[in-house]
Parts: structure tokens; C-alpha cells; sequence
């Protein structure tokens, strides 16, 4: 198995063979977070495509020393921006203070208030979440995407995103407890 | 272990505890009926974000991103300046083509009057390029007096240390200056390209 440098610079050499085993071993995670993160199964094929055209086309600028899956999903970051942005749809920057008290977590269990673990299955609590994602802002969904669905490390994302690791950290804590609370409010 | 903290929860669940944070965390679960249900609660949630169904990638789409590539990745050569330089002058030819069939005026006309404009348009422009340069022309003037200056005070200081001392303390900052330059202009490139 190639590694991703090996197969960057076999494309840049003319080996378009090289760059669809990029494309093959990274498809299936980026029309995962595209999907989550557009919620159409076929706007995220599409994106994806485009993504993948957009690496291609600037494959020169890859430095070998970084990540290439670090580079993918920045590319693919800031063209969901553009997209956000042209949908009107208001994209919170990651850098803005969250709201008060939120940077402190308390354990709440309200009373009356039944625990999700015991209103739903796992099976329900998939589509549940699914519904969910769809409520939170952009930014702090795409940070929850990435941890949770894609499984990155806390470092990679910062890197994506050019932020603190404590940053990212403190965002995606509050991602999950927006979901939880989403989870929790009566349907 | 303080009860009221989430971010050990998490923490707890996504395995970045300590061995030693973890045995404390769970001994403190054993007796904490709270935080065992605030865990378990975070458990199926990422559990079930963990398992969501993967969307379905059809088994030709790596086909299709291939069909649509164009050429070999870009990079600016001597071709492509060539090549937009013979679009940008065909289309000022079209442009003028278009003027006289509208105006009537003959082509030759078109092209004096256009010379005429951009004659006057360069001549205006030269008068500020000119400006520009005296001033740029103070300025390094300026410059070379506080360089000088700057000269000055490091003759006065190096006098007290000897020329082995001198010859290393300015292949340090040399040193210095180059590996600035160099991580800077990573830096840059790497922002630049993520960027697009």
C-alpha cells in the first residue's frame, strides 16, 4: 500500500493511476463529512467530486512534510464555507467566545427530565443524531463530524483549522452538549 | 474527583485519562450514581455517532472524478503567459472591430485615438511615478542616515569584543535571519495553498 506522499508524487509525475488510489482511499470519509455536514446525499457526491477536481488541480502546492488527509479536508473546510456563505447560511467563527457559562461544563441531570440513555435505543439514537446535526451551528458541526464520524485526533483538527487544540477541544465539548440537550427536549 | 466536571466524562470515554485518572475517575463512579448516568448517557451518544451509517458511495465514482480531470496539475509556465497574452490581444482587436462597425469611424482612427488616450493616460502617470520615486528616493536617503547611525553604535559596541567573538555573533544572526525566512515562507506557502 502506497503512502500518500508516494502517491502525490507519482501524479505529479503524469500517473493519473496514482491519483485515483487517492481518490478511492478517501471517498468514502469525505462524502461522509460532506454529507453530514449538507445533509443531501447527492449535493454531497457532487461537492466531493468537485473537491477531489479542486485537489487535483492544485496538487503543486502540497507540501509532503503535512498530513495529505490534513490538506484534503481543509480544501473541502473552505469550500463548505464558500458554499455556507452563498446559502446565507451564517457560518460562526470558531474563534468567537461561546456563550456565557458555557465554557465552565456542569453535570446537570434536571429533575423530570428522563435520561437519553433510557428514551432511546441505539438504533433510534443514530437517527435522532442525524436529526440533531442538523440543528447546530456549521462550525461546531464539522468539528463533531470530524471527531466523531471521521474519527480525527484533536491535533489534526486544530492544524485544519489553524486553531489551539484547546480551542477545538472546548468546541467540540460544546457540539456534544448541544446534541445531548437536543436529544433530551420533548419531540 | 469533582463531580460537576464534563470534561473528565468525555475525557473518561474518549480515553485520554492517565491510568492514574482513570482508576480515581472510576472508583469515583463506583459510589457516584450522578456521574455514572451522565457517562453513560455520553457513552450511546458517541456511540451512536460512532456507528451512523456511512453514505453510500456509488461504485463508480472514482470513474467519474477521473472523466472530469483536466490537465496534468497546473503550474504558470512561459506557454500559459504566452497564450493569455494573444487572448488579451484578440480581444482588444475584437473590441475595436466592434467599435468601428458601430461607430462608423475607420480603424485607423480607432487605434490613433485610442494611441491618443493612452499617450496622455501614460504621460499623467509618469508625472506620479516620477513624485513616487523622490520620495522613495528621500526615504532611502533617511534610511541609509539611521543605518548608519545603527553602524555607528555597533562599532562603539563590538570595540569591547574580540574579532573571534564578531565573526560568531554575525554568523548567528545571520543564522538566525535565514531560518526565520525559511519557516516563514512555509508558513506562508502552507497558508496560501490551504487557502485556495
Amino acid at each position: 500500500m502506497y503512502e500518500d506522499q508516494e502517491l502525490v508524487r507519482r501524479t505529479l509525475r503524469g500517473d493519473k493511476g496514482a491519483f485515483e488510489m487517492i481518490v478511492r482511499r478517501y471517498q468514502q470519509p469525505l462524502v461522509n463529512y460532506i454529507g453530514r455536514m449538507v445533509r443531501e446525499r447527492d449535493l454531497a457526491l457532487d461537492f466531493s467530486q468537485e473537491i477531489f477536481l479542486k485537489v487535483y488541480a492544485s496538487l503543486r502546492s502540497y507540501r509532503p512534510q503535512y498530513k495529505f488527509s490534513t490538506w484534503l479536508y481543509k480544501i473541502a473546510s473552505n469550500f463548505l464555507i464558500d458554499y455556507f456563505r452563498k446559502k446565507k447560511i451564517p457560518v460562526v467563527s470558531l474563534d468567537q467566545p461561546l456563550a456565557e457559562g458555557d465554557d465552565c461544563p456542569k453535570l446537570q441531570v434536571p429533575d423530570g427530565v428522563p435520561s437519553i440513555a433510557r428514551k432511546y435505543e441505539l438504533q433510534e439514537m443514530r437517527a435522532k443524531i442525524d436529526a440533531a446535526l442538523d440543528k447546530i451551528p456549521p462550525a461546531l458541526r464539522e468539528l463533531f463530524v470530524w471527531r466523531h464520524v471521521n474519527e480525527l485526533s484533536y491535533e489534526e483538527m486544530a492544524e485544519i483549522k489553524d486553531l489551539p487544540v484547546g480551542t477545538v477541544k472546548n468546541r467540540v465539548f460544546q457540539a456534544k452538549e448541544m446534541l445531548k440537550k437536543l436529544l433530551e427536549a420533548p419531540a | 474527583m469533582n463531580c460537576r466536571d464534563l470534561n473528565t466524562i468525555y475525557a473518561y470515554l474518549e480515553g485520554d485519562l492517565s491510568a492514574a485518572e482513570r482508576s480515581d475517575f472510576e472508583r469515583h463512579l463506583a459510589r457516584c450514581s450522578q456521574c455514572r448516568s451522565a457517562v453513560e448517557e455520553r457513552r450511546l451518544l458517541l456511540q451512536a455517532a460512532a456507528t451512523l451509517p456511512p453514505f453510500e458511495v456509488p461504485e463508480d465514482f472514482a470513474a467519474g472524478v477521473m472523466s472530469r480531470l483536466g490537465a496534468a496539475p497546473s503550474r504558470a509556465t512561459v506557454f500559459g503567459w504566452l497564450v493569455a497574452a494573444l487572448a488579451g490581444f484578440a480581444s482588444f482587436a475584437a473590441t475595436l472591430v466592434v467599435a468601428a462597425l458601430l461607430t462608423g469611424h475607420s480603424l485607423s482612427e480607432l487605434f490613433l485615438g485610442f494611441n491618443r488616450f493612452l499617450w496622455d493616460n501614460v504621460r499623467n502617470l509618469s508625472f506620479v511615478v516620477t513624485k513616487g520615486l523622490k520620495y522613495l528616493y528621500l526615504a532611502g536617503k533617511i534610511l541609509a542616515q539611521v543605518f548608519q547611525q545603527i553602524l555607528e553604535g555597533l562599532k562603539v559596541m563590538t570595540s569591547f569584543i574580540g574579532p573571534e567573538a564578531q565573526v560568531a555573533a554575525a554568523c548567528a544572526a545571520a543564522l538566525i535571519l535565514i531560518g526565520a525566512g525559511v519557516v516563514w515562507r512555509r508558513k506562508f506557502l502552507w497558508e496560501r495553498h490551504h487557502d485556495e
